[in-house]
């Protein structure tokens, strides 16, 4: 049933729902800069910040989507002819980031509010609440990696 | 920092408070808890100026409210950024001399103001009284002849959904003389007039609201309705020719912007000089105030108290005391000073670690954001900002850091051969047929990620590396050479033993060997030197959680990898932009669709990319870095200038 290439491409379906987590993060983020704009309009800028920053996991797994295509040559119109266990390999690549993406935008969007609670309050520890926010991206970026690793080992 | 106290006559004092504004070398400290003290509390009482506080507050209030109007309703072109405008000693000395002027112009304003919402007001009054009017348009009689002696009239509106027969009811049962006619019926309303006996107009108008009928009163109008909705047409034309006219002259003013905000400016200066008075104890001749002044600017503040004759005396600071901190670094470290603050700054006397990290900072994002082209931008748009305006404080060290970081950005991009992505061979084959690549002069990290990987964890075993030696220094400047070896030096053998262990067979098999025995020894010794401070049970925990401190440091080096996945990031992104773009293929339409989407897709890939780049590796040195030794919880020296928003005035 399933061959070579539909695995792979399953694998770069799979890294691209690490979109799913960033979206459900930059929401939560939003409704709070929401409600921080709604006091203060000139923070505009610096929630928008705040709120972009569970965004990248959603790039990650884009990046990895990407990097299976070319690859696999699946956007040139010339796809290669894969292997059972060459497309299993792929599959394999596209789960870290997809997994760990979903759920580190997530938890990445509820620090961002938080974050955006802070600076509401307290303006000038704006930074310290972007370093709380940006220590969770950093299993994300592991994940990333172990997908970089995965993808870029497996020989065709 | 040297804590300053000065005694002086009370005469000289407003001209003291002057000269130091302009020398901006002084933070004078409050002194209200002196008055707890006897001696202070007998001999000295608070200054201050209270009653010329709220005088210049209020005048700077309606400087301001001027200025908003101008805002508002001024029509000027709003400039990118706003910077201040330079101001000669002379020309700054002849603001006051216009103060009239200034005053009339605000007044004026603030009048026109005034007068404008009036219009606006009148003009929204004769639009209800209209749309009161519309539906009346066919009850012919004159409003203010609605009644004679015996006879008067009720007009009114009821819910479309009620019947008005059972109005004509309720009226019946009271009288038989009366008239009821419709004048209008829409989908709300019906619209009724009643003409009625007038004894019995109360009673009437009761039963009436009971079933749902509400009167309006109309008879103050002069003239039919239709009458009424002309004039208060015409009233409204005009009252709209005399708002523009009124905007127009907004307009006009607002061409003297300028004026009110050198004014209020100045009074912002006035206003703080007597606001500073409030930290000042005075008797009846003199006057004492304390406060802190940098060792660089002693000398000034010396030479300033002397020209003054005010006796004074200064001091280092005392333990337990709150100093402020004054960043000083050298003109290339400075722009990163933004980054410090926006962590916070260090404690008063440890080490200000700006100058160490700033290259590391440049370095990091230039691999993060890793693309030539974006560089190029990132260059160009930030020397024109500098070129073009007269940036200063956060602003200035965030455009010209970004400057350095767009050069470092350029630099790796060329390294690793990006250039809007894949830009150049992706138009060159689509387009033109014929491919060409700009080769990378390194290596490119997208088809091989493995050197760029090594290459982010041994930039980070270094960073951190620096960082555990800047703790160390610390030690050894404290004389603490136990800790210094217990918590440095097995430190830093456990490390380079562990890499040499489990990487070092490229170097050869007795680096290996080496490695093995060297992390031992050193694993050995942080376990048993752990719980040095501690006693009984707490050794042998502290041993082991000093041993358990190798997985912080592991995470700490694997954090680094950051490095390599932003930089690929940006590249793979740019990629899949000029992928897209191609779809169409080549000739006219396919250029079309590659201009869209390359001015789309590459603006929100730089967005996303900058921002990450210029967060994260913010994070490596607010987490890794400065976790291994920076002390902060500095509050800022804010010393005494002319706080001014619009205007910067030079200095002789």
């Amino acid at each position: 049933m399933l061959d070579g290439n539909g695995l792979a491409l399953i694998g770069a379906a799979i890294a691209a729902c690490a979109g799913c987590g960033s979206g459900m993060g930059v929401g939560i983020a939003g409704q709070a800069a929401a409600g921080v704009v709604a006091s203060d309009p000139k923070k505009f800028g610096r929630t928008l910040l705040l709120q972009a920053l569970p965004g990248t996991q959603g790039i990650y797994g884009v990046v990895i989507a990407f990097l299976i295509f070319v690859k696999t040559g699946f956007l040139s119109g010339a796809a290669i002819e894969l292997t059972v266990t060459q497309g299993l390999y792929f599959l394999a690549a596209g789960i870290p980031i997809g997994v760990v993406g979903f759920a580190s935008g997530i938890g990445q969007g509820r620090a961002a509010a938080s974050a955006l609670q802070l600076m509401a309050k307290r303006s000038d520890q704006m930074g310290k609440g972007i370093v709380y926010t940006v220590m969770v991206e950093t299993y994300a970026i592991f994940a990333f990696v172990v997908s970089i690793l995965i993808w870029s080992n497996i020989a065709i | 920092m040297q804590k300053v106290s000065v005694i002086g006559l009370d005469k000289i004092k407003g001209r003291l408070i002057a000269r130091m504004m302009d020398l901006e070398a002084v933070e004078l400290t409050d002194q209200t808890e002196k008055l707890s003290e006897e001696f202070w509390a007998d001999n000295t009482v608070q200054d201050g100026a209270q009653d010329q506080v709220t005088y210049f507050e209020g005048k700077i209030g309606r400087a301001a409210q001027a200025l908003d109007i101008i805002d508002q309703y001024g029509e000027l072109k709003k400039p990118l950024f706003k910077t201040r405008r330079i101001v000669s000693t002379e020309e700054a000395a002849s603001i006051p001399s216009q103060e009239i002027e200034t005053e009339d112009l605000i007044a004026r304003l603030i009048h026109l103001n005034e007068e404008l919402r009036n219009k606006r007001d009148e003009i929204n009054r004769l639009d209800t009284d209209n749309i009161m009017f519309e539906p009346w348009q066919a009850y012919d009689v004159p409003l203010d002849q609605s009644q004679t002696e015996t006879i008067t009239t009720i007009m009114g509106v009821l819910p479309a959904a009620y019947e008005k027969d059972r109005l004509e009811e309720v009226v019946r049962a009271i009288t038989e003389r009366y008239v009821m006619k419709q004048v209008n019926e829409d989908k709300a309303m019906k619209y009724l007039a009643f003409l009625v006996p007038k004894e019995m107009e109360d009673e009437i108008l009761q039963a009436l609201k009971d079933e749902g009928f509400q009167a309006l009163e109309m008879r103050s109008y002069k003239g039919t309705v239709t009458e009424n909705i002309l004039k208060n047409s015409q009233k409204k034309l005009v009252l709209q020719e005399d708002v523009d006219k009124i905007l127009q002259e907004i307009r006009e003013l607002a061409q003297n912007k300028e004026h009110i905000e050198d004014y209020q400016d100045i009074l912002t200066v006035e206003l703080d000089k007597k606001k500073t008075r409030s930290k000042l104890l005075k008797t009846k001749k003199t006057f004492y105030m304390e406060g802190w002044v940098p060792e660089g600017k002693v000398e000034q503040v010396k030479q300033l108290l002397d020209d003054n004759e005010c006796y004074y005396e200064f001091r280092d600071p005392e333990e337990g005391e709150t100093v402020p901190v004054l960043l000083k670094n050298s003109k290339f470290a400075t722009p990163i000073e933004a980054v410090t603050e926006m962590y916070s700054l260090p404690a008063y006397g440890t080490i200000d670690p700006t100058a160490i990290y700033s290259i590391w900072y440049i370095i990091f994002f230039g691999l993060m954001f890793s693309d030539a082209g974006y560089g190029l931008l990132m260059i160009i748009a930030c020397g024109v900002a500098l070129k073009k305006y007269n940036f200063e404080g956060t602003m200035y060290k965030f455009v010209k850091g970004f400057l350095y970081c767009g050069i470092s950005t350029f630099f790796w991009g060329a390294m690793f051969g990006s250039w809007f992505g894949d830009l150049i061979s992706v138009v060159s084959s689509t387009f033109f047929g014929k491919e060409i690549a700009i080769k990378p002069i390194l290596f490119d990290p997208l088809s091989n990620p493995m050197p760029l990987l090594v290459a982010s964890i041994v930039l980070g075993v270094a960073h951190l590396f620096l960082a555990l030696g800047i703790e160390g220094y610390k030690l050894l400047k404290e004389g603490k050479l136990v800790d210094f070896i217990c918590n440095i030096i097995l430190w830093y053998a456990t490390i380079i033993g562990l890499i040499l262990w489990l990487a070092g067979s490229s170097i050869g098999p007795a680096a290996t060997t080496v490695g093995k025995y060297m992390s031992i020894i050193a694993i050995v010794g942080l376990a048993l030197t752990g719980g040095r401070d501690r006693k009984g049970f707490g050794k042998i925990m502290g041993g082991f959680s000093n041993v358990y401190d190798i997985t912080s440091w592991l995470s700490d080096i694997m954090s680094y990898a950051r490095i390599m996945a932003l930089g690929l990031a940006t590249g793979a992104i740019a990629q899949v932009v000029n992928t897209i773009g191609t779809l169409a293929g080549g000739g006219v339409k396919g250029a079309i669709l590659f201009i869209i989407v390359f001015l789309l897709g590459h603006t929100l890939n730089f967005g996303i990319n900058v921002i990450g780049a210029f967060i994260h590796s913010a994070r490596l040195q607010f987490v890794e870095f400065f976790g291994k030794f920076y002390e902060d919880g500095g509050d800022a020296f804010a010393p005494l200038k002319k706080n001014t928003k619009y205007i910067k005035i030079e200095n002789k």
